[in-house]
């Protein structure tokens, strides 16, 4: 009986760190969508270095955060890292198409998310 | 090539670790929920090994969940008789006095040759002396052979047979075992003196040696000192 009370509870340990999983990646995810979106904003503003700068910030964010590095997919941490120098690149040329970038990133990087949530369509 | 080499370690002594947890019925005749895991297990676990871009924590964690619910489904199968007909099924009787059920053959998709296969492995050619035949929910085919057919015991002869007891291995392979040395009755003066009598040193001369019950001895010595 001892050991099925413990299978029991790890199961249920196991589902509250899967909780838990989902609750951290989607609030850093919302916390670097946050920051892209000041950049966003200062590059609007016409601030082109305030941009970078917050990008960069949130950048050192995403490369710092070791949990993520190894709860990930490779190949996610790989786009979103992308995403973040390609749009480095597009401000640095103050491209025309930076504001589409920043779409483009903020994308990346809830898409990363979203695949950490549990949908029917992750499931199936 | 560092990363493939530490997860496949990793990864080794977490499946080792689990089918341990799972105990021995793991290892011996599977039933289905048993199958399903073993499977499973080995399939999953191999995916972080073949691409380091999938995360470790992918490859372990089924091992985890998968571990628990074979330890929660096992527990029930001991508890519930009703849940074990459930996920393990009834064992299905082929053969009942001697007359093959084509129902139960048909039911179990086992055909004649299948059972004569299985029959031949337990020694058995003629089917003509078997009584019963019983399909185990693991897949196993049990024979019951009419009595007429089964070796004679020595109760049916009205000899008295000996009993030899249980055999307890005292050194395996140059180590005395002083645990088993307990359970077989005998101490180190015993041994000293059975291992002078062999010509043997010390236990570290012997491959193996054994005793039972009756006092019998099976001595081995290593090679090069015998």
């Amino acid at each position: 009986m001892k050991r099925e009370l413990a299978a029991a509870a790890a199961l249920v340990l196991v589902c509250c760190a899967a909780a838990w999983h989902t609750l951290f990646v989607i609030r850093t995810a919302d916390e670097l969508c946050g920051m892209v979106a000041e950049a966003e904003r200062a590059y609007s503003d016409g601030d082109a270095d305030g941009a970078a700068e917050r990008l960069h910030e949130a950048l050192e964010l995403w490369l710092d955060d070791g949990y993520l590095a190894a709860a990930l997919r490779h190949s996610e941490l790989d786009s979103v890292t992308q995403g973040f120098f390609d749009q480095l690149e597009l401000i640095a040329e103050h491209s025309p198409s930076c504001h589409v970038g920043f779409e483009r990133l903020k994308e990346l990087i809830s898409g990363a998310a979203k695949s950490e949530l549990p949908s029917p369509g992750s499931i199936f | 090539m560092t990363i493939i080499l530490i997860r496949t370690v990793i990864v080794f002594f977490s499946i080792t670790i689990a089918l341990r947890l799972m105990g021995k019925r793991q290892l011996g005749e599977l039933e289905l929920s048993e199958l399903v895991v073993a499977i499973l297990i080995s399939d999953l676990a191999a995916n972080p090994l073949q691409d380091i871009g999938i995360p470790l924590l992918n490859g372990l964690l089924p091992i985890v969940v998968l571990l628990c619910c074979e330890l929660l489904i096992s527990g029930f199968i001991v508890k519930s008789a009703t849940f074990r007909s459930l996920v393990c099924g009834r064992p299905s009787i082929l053969v009942e006095n001697g007359q093959i059920s084509e129902s139960e053959m048909r039911r179990n998709r086992f055909t004649l040759d299948e059972l004569a296969e299985e029959l031949r492995g337990q020694g058995i050619t003629d089917i003509g002396k078997v009584k019963y035949a019983v399909l185990e929910t693991d897949g196993t085919l049990s024979a019951i052979l009419y009595p007429s057919a089964q070796p004679v015991t020595p109760a049916q002869l009205g000899i008295a047979a000996d009993d030899p007891g249980y055999t307890v291995m005292i050194i395996n392979d140059g180590r005395l075992l002083e645990k088993n040395l307990a359970i077989a009755g005998r101490d180190a003066v015993w041994l000293k003196a059975e291992l002078e009598r062999r010509g043997a040193a010390g236990p570290e001369e012997v491959y193996l040696m054994s005793v039972n019950s009756a006092g019998d001895v099976y001595y081995q010595a290593m090679e090069g000192k015998r």
